[in-house]
């Protein structure tokens, strides 16, 4: 075997890798403090990085929807809400039997007082109701007044069933289930300092909103006093802190879960070697510890999307670490010493490895341009990981490799010996790509064929509930909340009249009804609220509580004499639709949790019939998470449009220049697309939707796939360059590379494969196809791309001959 | 409004007989904080009846206004809480719009109202006390008729106020449901008008503060406060209430707080 060109770039980057190899052994100890500083100087800033998973990770602060969503909030207070549902088996008359309903009104009272950030808690026993005959109008809270005895209580209930603000909120429309809504005084998103229960409490998610409230609510539901009755919980605090406890948890849990894994593998394949157990897992640490100090220093949240990225870092630190070892212990293995080896370790490997790493981080970076704010960031860390990781590994390495005594191994690799599984099936492999290129490249572009029609089938698509596995309590409960009341997510319609006071006139109040009565006869518009509800039952209770004046008064000063009456009697629901000004209203409507797809469906078709009734006197503004859902999903698929094509472009650009060829670069492209095109046809002829989590499936799978292509790239040129011969390169490269590829997949196929302990169902369905993704890249590798070099000749016509090249080590082992 | 009166009792004290000075400093804080509280209830006693002008402003956290003009007829009651008879004088879509109040101390009220768009009277009942006097940072019970019987007192300290020097006292409900676990009351030592309140919720989170400021005298005797501003640290809104005249002794009846006044009131 020969070296290439003297005066080709790569050579001389790989003679610059060498010598950096030596300089490196040679002052090892330096070595050693600058990786003990990057070690001290990530732990410092890790330390700083916080976690949240709420709507401002995923929303720049300047972003349209996101800041319509804000200032909503602002005017009209957190929308973020606890959710309790409450049934009392075995009682004949549910949530209005007596003693049940003295019990949830002492319930109540202690959610009130007790749950930190509470700012109101409603419920049966306390929502306030009129009841009205031709001169009384009587406004009731049970609490205030409990009745003695369970008739009295029923006619309540008669009167309450007959209010349609009640139903659907705090009662089933079967009277069996009752609810408790806790209104939070803030937001997720909210600053740190307004977040800590106890200021001096560090910001650990036992001192933080919404751990504390949901920790509080549920030690009260827990109190002996409340046994018997049978409670289910969702909204806002529960989901929040679902997140955010699989966020701390499952970040400790997969990267513990994949160093365990890749240990065992690459103690298997390196036959209990130290170096091959310790080095890796150093890498990977200090690879990791780095990035999330990155992510402090940036100051990036800690979200759901960082589960992915130590599994991510760790799966490419240790790829990049076998590369190493791999080549490390051949160059031992044939009797050079340890300075030497290090020496040629690098000439021969750090170069693909760089290439593999920047290929890899540009796959993510490109994701930087994203309008998801989450996206764009991981792209950042993720991409600044896998550069700090190859600096780990380059600097790690040679510290191992350096350490030691200076003896002479013997060659009892059974590979050497040119035994071992492996070492038949890639001569196998090599056996057929040179007799069936052909064969071979109409198997791949019949597959693609299909894939292609799969991939016509995808869309973009989300549920944050189906995001949760099914036997998650949180997905539990809040399915079962929403079977049973329906509508956890929120669409909000903003009426703004122009100036103070006008909202409340007849002809602006009166499209909104219209509007929430259309919007009713949506199946996934399970409840709505407005001023308009209460002006309805203000004025049915002034017409002796007779149901046909369940209507909006035509009047506006007796609309306006309604809302004063109802703030003197003591009503408190106002500043949840009018703002302070009386010059904006809003329109609430609760929407099931359901993919993104039929949210858009809905706002859509409100759209339309906006447009077709126009109001006179107010513009109307659409905002609410289920827009922000909507938003995401716009967002993914643009992402998805130009994210996939940037990637594509400049990884093909890097190769092209790697490999001094356009031709080469580009056929490179082949085997990397492939896996991709594969794994997302999969996906179109499944009916798997595209959401945020498998919109990174792509720009992964080739950043990470390329790495391979690299390698056997990189090794097919050169041994091209050096025998003149396409099908001993093919054969030559197979058989040294080949290992470290197989090696390498099995390792990161079995890494995301740990994504299946996620209770994430989103992380779960990630990690297996991004496993798929890695098995075929890794057969693009092996037969596609040797199949296409044997038939397109991309480095030019055979020769008998090469004058200018040297002798270098050749296995010996190559038939 | 009878509503008025309670602060209006405590703010309106004429001369102090137990002044600072001449508190024993070995003197029971629960004991003192009491003679303070019924010193103050004493003076504010005897005004009879009252008209008063007045604008509420509403403001938001963002510092957006809706303003309320109001008129306030007041009559003192003996043996039971005080009559009131509010009018609204705007915004105009609810001019005429009255409320007739009976205040009886810790039961609840008998209330009612007249909408001039219906042109009907309406009997309106209430038992809740927490909740916000006409959508203001005021709560009803920050408004109801001042008893002694509703609160236990205590002495907590002496500091200044302003330019003036005053008690501070703390004041825990008594009656069923109210929002509050405590409130802290400054009254000046010269007047026993109260000049702050800072009230504090269920869970000792401090959640509003009540300033009274512009004390004018009326008939040598009483002491009413013509600015109060409530500001609610929780929410961030404010109330105003700001007093153009105030005139007590006008010689109102019981005739003017019966039913058929509320139509009449204009």
């Amino acid at each position: 075997m020969s070296t290439p060109l003297p005066d080709d770039y790569l050579y001389k980057a790989d003679q610059l890798f060498g010598r950096l190899g030596l300089w490196m052994y040679n002052h090892k100890l330096v070595v050693f403090l600058a990786a003990l500083l990057l070690l001290g100087a990530g732990l410092y800033f890790a330390a700083t990085a916080r976690t949240d998973n709420s709507f401002d990770t995923f929303f720049d602060a300047t972003d349209p929807a996101y800041s319509a969503y804000m200032t909503y909030q602002d005017e009209f207070g957190s929308d973020e809400v606890a959710y309790i549902l409450y049934s009392v088996p075995r009682s004949e008359h549910g949530p209005f039997e007596l003693e049940a309903m003295r019990r949830i009104a002492q319930l109540t009272e202690a959610l009130e007082y007790e749950v930190p950030f509470v700012k109101d808690v409603t419920s049966l026993s306390n929502v306030e109701f009129i009841t009205a005959d031709e001169d009384f109008l009587e406004i009731h809270e049970l609490a205030l007044d409990m009745p003695h005895d369970q008739d009295t209580l029923l006619e309540r209930r008669g009167a309450m069933m007959k209010k349609p603000s009640y139903r659907g909120s705090l009662v089933n429309d079967e009277a069996t289930h009752g609810a408790i809504i806790l209104e939070m005084t803030v937001t997720s998103s909210d600053s740190m300092d307004v977040l800590r229960l106890d200021p001096e409490g560090g910001d650990g998610l036992a001192n933080l909103y919404p751990q504390v409230s949901n920790s509080k609510i549920l030690e009260i539901l827990k109190r002996p006093e409340y046994q018997g009755i049978k409670f289910h919980w969702s909204g806002d605090v529960p989901m929040n802190t679902a997140y955010n406890e699989v966020i701390e948890n499952e970040a400790t849990l997969l990267t513990l879960l994949t160093m365990v894994l890749v240990s065992v593998i690459a103690l298997i394949c390196f036959r209990l070697q130290l170096l091959g157990l310790v080095g890796p897992l150093t890498v990977v640490i200090l690879g990791l510890i780095m990035t999330v100090g990155f992510m402090g220093l940036a100051g990036y949240k800690v979200g759901a999307l960082f589960l992915i990225a130590p599994t991510l870092l760790t799966a490419i630190g240790v790829a990049q670490s076998v590369h190493l070892i791999a080549e490390f212990n051949l160059l031992r293995s044939r009797g050079l010493d340890r300075r030497e080896a290090v020496k040629q370790t690098l000439e021969h490997v750090a170069l693909p490895c760089l290439l593999a790493a920047v290929t890899t981080a540009t796959g993510f970076l490109v994701m930087a341009g994203s309008n998801l704010r989450a996206l764009a960031e991981l792209a950042i860390y993720l991409g600044a990981g896998v550069l700090l990781t190859f600096v780990a590994s380059i600097t790690v390495m040679v510290c191992y490799m350096s350490m030691g005594r200076d003896w002479r191994p013997q060659s009892i690799d059974p590979w050497e010996q040119g035994r071992g599984v492996l070492f038949h099936f890639l001569r196998r492999v090599a056996d057929i790509n040179l007799k069936r290129p052909v064969a071979i490249l109409l198997v791949f572009g019949a597959v693609l064929a299909g894939c292609f029609a799969g991939m016509g089938r995808l869309h973009v698509g989300f549920s944050f509930l189906e995001e949760f596995k099914a036997h998650t309590q949180f997905r539990q409960h809040t399915t079962y909340v929403q079977d049973v009341m329906g509508g956890m997510l929120n669409v909000v319609f903003i009426y703004d009249a122009g100036e103070a006071d006008a909202v409340k006139r007849y002809e602006v109040l009166s499209h909104m009804d219209r509007l929430q009565r259309f919007s009713e006869t949506s199946p996934i518009v399970k409840k709505t609220y407005s001023v308009v509800d209460i002006l309805k039952d203000m004025n049915q209770s002034f017409h002796g509580d007779d149901p046909a004046f369940y209507r909006l008064p035509e009047n506006d000063e007796l609309i306006a004499q309604y809302l004063l009456m109802y703030e003197i009697s003591g009503g408190q629901d106002l500043a949840d639709y009018l703002s302070g000004d009386y010059r904006r209203s809003t329109l609430e409507l609760r929407v099931d949790l359901t993919d993104s797809r039929r949210i858009r469906k809905l706002v859509g078709d409100l759209e339309e019939y906006l447009a077709e009734n126009p109001v006179a006197g107010a513009s109307i503004e659409i905002t609410g998470i289920g827009m922000l859902w909507i938003k995401m999903a716009e967002y993914i698929a643009q992402s998805q449009v130009w994210g996939y094509g940037l990637a594509f472009s400049i990884i093909a650009v890097i190769l092209c220049l790697a490999f001094h060829s356009v031709k080469m670069g580009l056929l490179a492209m082949i085997p990397n697309l492939f896996p991709v095109i594969l794994v997302l046809g999969i996906m179109g002829w499944y009916g798997m939707h595209l959401d945020y989590f498998r919109l990174l499936l792509a720009t992964v799978a080739i950043g990470i796939a390329v790495d391979d292509t690299v390698h056997i790239t990189t090794r097919i040129r050169k041994e091209f360059l050096s025998r003149g011969n396409y099908a001993e390169a093919i054969r030559a490269s197979l058989m040294t590379v080949g290992r470290p590829l197989v090696i390498t997949t099995v390792i990161l196929t079995l890494s995301f494969l740990v994504f299946l302990a996620s209770v994430m169902e989103v992380l779960s369905s990630f990690g297996v196809l991004l496993a798929i993704t890695m098995i075929t890249a890794l057969l693009a590798d092996l037969f596609l791309l040797p199949a296409l070099v044997m038939v397109l000749r991309p480095f030019g016509p055979e020769q008998e001959t090469v004058e200018h090249v040297a002798e270098a080590q050749a296995p010996n082992f190559i038939t | 409004m009878l509503t008025i009166r309670y602060l209006s009792l405590i703010v309106s004290l004429a001369v102090a007989h137990i002044a600072a000075g001449q508190e024993s400093p070995d003197s029971d804080d629960v004991a003192r904080g009491t003679e303070i509280a019924r010193e103050a209830d004493r003076r504010a006693s005897g005004y009879i009846d009252s008209e008063e002008s007045f604008t509420m402003v509403l403001r938001d956290s963002k510092g957006r206004e809706r303003l309320r003009t109001m008129r306030l007829r007041t009559f003192e009651q003996t043996d039971d809480g005080d009559w009131s008879l509010t009018i609204f004088d705007e915004p105009a879509d609810v001019k005429g719009t009255a409320l007739l109040t009976y205040s009886h101390g810790v039961d609840p009220d008998d209330q009612w109202i007249y909408l001039p768009a219906l042109k009907r009277v309406k009997r309106i009942s209430s038992k809740n006390r927490s909740g916000p006097f006409m959508g203001s940072e005021f709560a009803f019970e920050d408004m109801s008729d001042f008893e002694m019987e509703k609160y236990s007192y205590r002495f907590l300290r002496e500091e200044s106020c302003g330019d003036l020097q005053c008690f501070v006292s703390e004041w825990i409900p008594l009656y069923p449901h109210s929002g509050y676990s405590r409130e802290e009351v400054w009254h000046d030592q010269q007047e026993y008008r109260v000049q702050k309140v800072e009230y504090f919720d269920r869970k000792g989170g401090h959640l509003k503060t009540l300033l009274l400021s512009d004390y004018r005298l009326f008939d040598e005797r009483f002491w009413r406060a013509f600015d109060w501003e409530m500001s609610n640290h929780k929410t961030g809104k404010t109330t105003l209430l700001n007093f153009n005249t105030i005139e007590l002794g006008v010689g109102l009846t019981e005739r003017d707080f019966d039913k058929n006044a509320l139509k009449r009131a204009k």
